[in-house]
């Protein structure tokens, strides 16, 4: 996938986290999504004469309390600079960013599982203000508008060392980042609707040869996008050195649908920026008092939380991985374990179960609906239940699809209708008489089948269960058919 | 008191006025109207006004006289007509800074040192003319022309607030607004013969400002006296919430101004502004020096001190009020408001931003953008704007430690009078050698204040003196100028270009 093994990739990324404060950084405007065009705007996000911008104390502290997360070095004093550019989504011409003395330096991130873990190095982390959006095509005639309702949102960069060397561990780095932001509740980590945006810097050199020269990527919305855009950009790169061509430094942005990535205009590629320091804001100092602060006031992070439910409940990596993505999935969860009642859950294979079959089960039905996880969230007393009655074969496989197809598609509380979706699906048949007959009806059934599991293909035992089930209508006790069925195979 | 109130209204300054109009002498209505009569019948040879607002000017007015009949306290500045910069906003007037470029724009909000002035009962009557964008020392950059000296109407007011200065000279308005980058506030105020005051950086609000050099940017008063600018200073001063370079700052007094007791004043001369030859006319060091012996005898110890990076001030704010006009001006595209060029559907958005700058931007703003994104650009941003930083760093300290030996250090506002229309129009660089005292208070943050003193000799034009003082020393700057006024007879009162108010 990543070309010659000879070619090694050298992978950096820049993340823009769009920060979930109350208002802009520079202005009291509402930060929302979905607002009509250009209706969350003043004098200041609008750029009119004479208005002036004064920093936000919320996104400080978000830079803060992400930095600190990030084992950043806080500078006391950082400077706030003008990076000069004509667009027409930036209303002042100049959009207010942090150059050469951001808030925080250094740092490092966590990533890849096992064998694969590495520390990828955070080079430096900043504060700037979002541009508008240009909605093309808005007009009567076809026009582009601008909707300046993101101008002014805050933001974090959060620049990454060229650590990374493929594309899963692109991918990885910006899992975990999104994890942390959302769990320091600084983000809401929607890579889709662009509260969370990733720029990838690659190039490809043999090792112990000087670094190649870099194409940065932009316009990767998902994590598959991440994966996808990096090998394709590895590829080509690859591709063009092994025949002997040269990279040209350029801003690539990924296509999705062509699965490739294609050069920008090459004048958005040549500006000159002009950095100088805002002179409408005073440099921003942070107190070492507030930074202590901010320090004793860190959540548990993600690594953190992921070790301590393995530890604790036996949890594999996977799952705790899987929990931790969100951090109202992982509360809701120990909150059920605290709730459930299991006296010691250290010892009890409970809480194991109960990740599991929310990982699968209820996760499949969770992301056909498209509801909110807060509906998940509301209904776990009643899963929890499901959830052992299922393990202890009071429901079969597909009642609990079932079940749980139906309640996740009502327009009811889903707690309400998994108990509705429950009585109606009846109990499970569970009477070794009834269970004996169907059985036997299998088994006269498939002669040939029975002939050879009794000449030793035991694995077809399952094939038997499936059968039995199909003529009880799903209903049946699995774990008793199990049994009956080996029963009347060996004897 | 009778005869205070003797006179033609636009005669009154603003103190007169708000007991005037807080007492019941006249109603505020009355106030504005005789100025709106006065403009009406003046300004078309002035030309101060770039807009004047008749009807809204009238309203403010009633409205004042109803909440006085309804037995309200009025402000300070009850009734008083102020004439605001084209710079600044005013909701619901055109806010153009005289370019082309923000033609049919009009203010949505009120900057907030008119929101002060309104909250004190003033009444703005219109906005005046200036150089566009506040670059210039004539008035002559100005998209809808220029205005002339009521002094000698073939002589320009100075620059860039020339139309304040000219509407406060001309009794077209008690008292004004202007913003000062690099004196553009106290040399039109030399010019015109009145006083001009640009405060501490951070004691007055930027907001509604229209930016030019944000970090040398101040918003300040021009009226007919240094008691006056005191009475508008105290109204406009402090912390605004929406300004983060704006600063609550050490008080100043309360209540009317008083003269400094001379005998205890330190006066510093820098031997750099003596040293001035170039572009100096004799006449007015003659009567800054006149005036300073006068002041000598009145008991004020005059002493020399040396700011050797004084000689640098020129170069070093052409390159710092540039760059950071380069950006400032950036928001100026033609895309949301104020003038678009016309535009082909071939066009792209680049060539819509070229066409529409290049038509809305005036030949000097056009040099200044070019030679601020010069200074800034890639492999030249540490030779001149970094440099030009550390100058500027410098400079202040040598300026703090000058005014520690002294209270003021005092000069000429201006090297020359007014000069006539169209003389330097072709010279950029002799009208930037115009700036040469008043622009090192706009580098150093620090306040500064131009007050009319005796004559020219041969052409009897104002002269201005520059008193500086440290930073947040306006009340000490103003004491001292008003005893300065006191010890002159003064200049002849009123312009001689236009009708006796």
């Amino acid at each position: 996938m990543t070309g010659s093994p000879t070619w090694q990739a050298v992978i950096g990324l820049e993340v823009h986290a769009q920060l979930r404060t109350q208002t802009k950084i520079f202005c009291g405007c509402a930060v929302r999504f979905g607002s009509p065009a250009n209706t969350d705007v003043c004098p200041v996000c609008l750029g009119l004469p004479g208005a002036l911008p004064v920093l936000n104390a919320a996104a400080v502290q978000m830079a803060v309390r992400t930095g600190l997360a990030l084992g950043c070095t806080i500078q006391a004093v950082s400077v706030f600079s003008r990076k000069n550019y004509f667009y027409p989504d930036l209303p002042k011409g100049y959009q207010i960013s942090q150059g050469d003395q951001p808030i925080c330096l250094g740092g490092q991130l966590q990533i890849g599982r096992g064998d694969h873990a590495k520390s990828a190095r955070i080079e430096r982390i900043h504060l700037e203000e979002d541009a508008g959006k240009s909605l093309h095509g808005v007009g009567p005639g076809g026009q582009t508008g601008v909707d300046l309702n993101r101008a002014g949102t805050p933001l974090l960069e959060i620049v990454g060392k060229p650590d990374l060397s493929t594309p899963q561990e692109a991918a990885e780095y910006v899992e975990e980042l999104r994890a942390i932001l959302v769990h320091l509740g600084v983000c809401d980590g929607n890579l889709e609707q662009g509260s969370l945006r990733c720029d990838a810097n690659v190039s490809v050199h043999r090792p112990g040869e000087p670094l190649g020269i870099r194409c940065e990527i932009k316009n990767m919305n998902s994590y598959r996008n991440i994966r996808d855009a990096v090998a394709y950009e590895i590829e080509r790169q690859t591709e063009v050195l092994v025949h002997g061509g040269v990279i040209v430094q350029q801003t690539r942005l990924w296509n999705p649908d062509q699965g490739r990535t294609e050069p920008m205009r090459s004048k958005e590629n040549a500006n000159d920026y002009r950095y100088f320091p805002e002179p409408d804001l005073m440099p921003l100092r942070v107190q070492a008092a507030e930074i202590a602060l901010a320090r004793q006031a860190l959540p548990e992070l993600p690594s953190e939380i992921r070790q301590r439910l393995q530890g604790d409940y036996g949890l594999s990596e996977g799952v705790a991985r899987w929990l931790v993505e969100e951090p109202q999935r992982v509360r809701g969860y120990e909150r059920q374990l605290a709730l459930g009642g299991a006296a010691d859950l250290g010892a009890s294979e409970l809480p194991s179960m109960f990740a599991n079959f929310l990982m699968s089960q209820v996760n499949a039905a969770w992301v056909r609906s498209q509801r909110p996880w807060a509906d998940v969230d509301a209904a776990l007393d009643t899963l929890w239940t499901l959830g052992q009655q299922w393990r202890e074969g009071q429901l079969s496989n597909k009642m609990l699809a079932q079940v749980l197809t139906q309640a996740f598609t009502s327009l009811n509380s889903l707690g309400d209708s998994l108990k509705t979706a429950q009585a109606a699906a009846g109990a499970v048949v569970s009477d070794v008489q009834a269970l004996r007959e169907a059985v036997a009806t299998v088994i006269g059934n498939f002669p040939k089948e029975v002939e050879r599991y009794r000449g030793g293909q035991v694995q077809i035992a399952g094939f038997f269960v499936g059968q039995v089930m199909r003529v009880l209508g799903g209903k049946g006790d699995a774990k008793r058919i199990g049994m009956l069925v080996h029963e009347a195979l060996t004897q | 008191m009778a005869d205070e109130f003797s006179g033609a209204i636009t005669t009154w300054d603003a103190s007169t006025i708000a007991r005037a109009v807080g007492e019941g002498v006249c109603t505020a209505e009355a106030v504005t109207a005789a100025h709106l009569q006065r403009i009406a019948a003046i300004d078309p040879q002035v030309q101060a006004f770039i807009h004047v607002d008749t009807s809204r000017a009238l309203a403010a007015a009633q409205a004042i006289d109803a909440r006085r009949a309804r037995g309200e306290k009025l402000g300070p500045l009850a009734g008083v007509p102020v004439a605001v910069k084209d710079q600044i906003a005013v909701a619901g007037l055109p806010q153009t800074a005289a370019s082309k470029i923000l033609q049919g724009y009009i203010a949505p909000y009120d900057a907030t040192a008119v929101a002060l002035l309104r909250a004190a009962d003033a009444v703005v009557i219109g906005k005046t003319n200036q150089d566009e964008f506040g670059m210039g020392s004539s008035t002559e950059n100005s998209a809808w022309g220029p205005t002339h000296n009521p002094w000698d109407l073939q002589r320009i007011p100075g620059g860039s607030s020339g139309g304040s200065a000219a509407a406060v000279a001309a009794a077209l308005a008690p008292i004004a607004l202007g913003t000062d980058t690099g004196g553009s506030i106290r040399q039109p105020a030399a010019l015109c013969g009145v006083s001009g005051l640009k405060p501490t950086y951070g004691r007055v609000s930027r907001y509604g400002a229209i930016a030019f050099a944000s970090s040398l940017d101040q918003i300040g008063p021009m009226a007919r006296s240094p008691a006056e600018l005191a009475l508008v200073l105290q109204v406009l001063a402090g912390l605004d919430p929406r300004d983060a370079t704006s600063e609550q700052g050490p008080a100043l007094a309360s209540g009317p101004l008083i003269a400094a007791d001379l005998q205890g004043v330190r006066l510093g001369v820098p031997v750099q502004w003596r040293g001035v030859r170039e572009g100096q006319d004799p006449g007015v060091a003659a009567q800054v020096q006149a005036t300073l012996v006068q002041l000598a005898t009145a008991g004020a110890k005059i002493v020399e001190v040396d700011v050797p990076l004084l000689d640098a001030s020129v170069a070093c704010y052409y390159v710092v009020a540039t760059a950071e006009a380069s950006a400032n001006l950036a928001r100026y595209d033609g895309i949301r408001f104020g003038r678009r060029a016309a535009w082909t559907a071939q066009a792209t958005v680049d060539e819509l931003y070229a066409s529409s700058r290049a038509q809305g931007f005036g030949a000097e703003v056009q040099r200044r953008i070019l030679l601020g994104t010069y200074a800034l650009s890639s492999g030249y941003y540490d030779a001149f704007y970094k440099k030009a930083s550390q100058v500027r760093r410098l400079l202040t300290a040598q300026l703090h430690a000058a005014l520690a030996q002294c209270d003021a250090l005092v000069g000429p506002t201006s090297p020359q009078c007014a000069w006539p229309l169209g003389a330097r129009t072709q010279e950029p660089m002799a009208m930037y050698l115009m700036d040469i005292f008043t622009i090192s208070a706009n580098l150093a943050g620090l306040p500064a204040l131009s007050l009319p003193v005796l004559p020219h000799p041969t052409s009897g034009l104002p002269i201005g003196l520059q008193l500086l003082g440290a930073p947040w020393a306006e009340w000490r700057i103003l004491s001292i100028a008003k005893a300065i006024s006191d010890l002159q007879p003064g200049p002849q009162r009123w312009p001689t270009a236009v009708e006796a108010p």
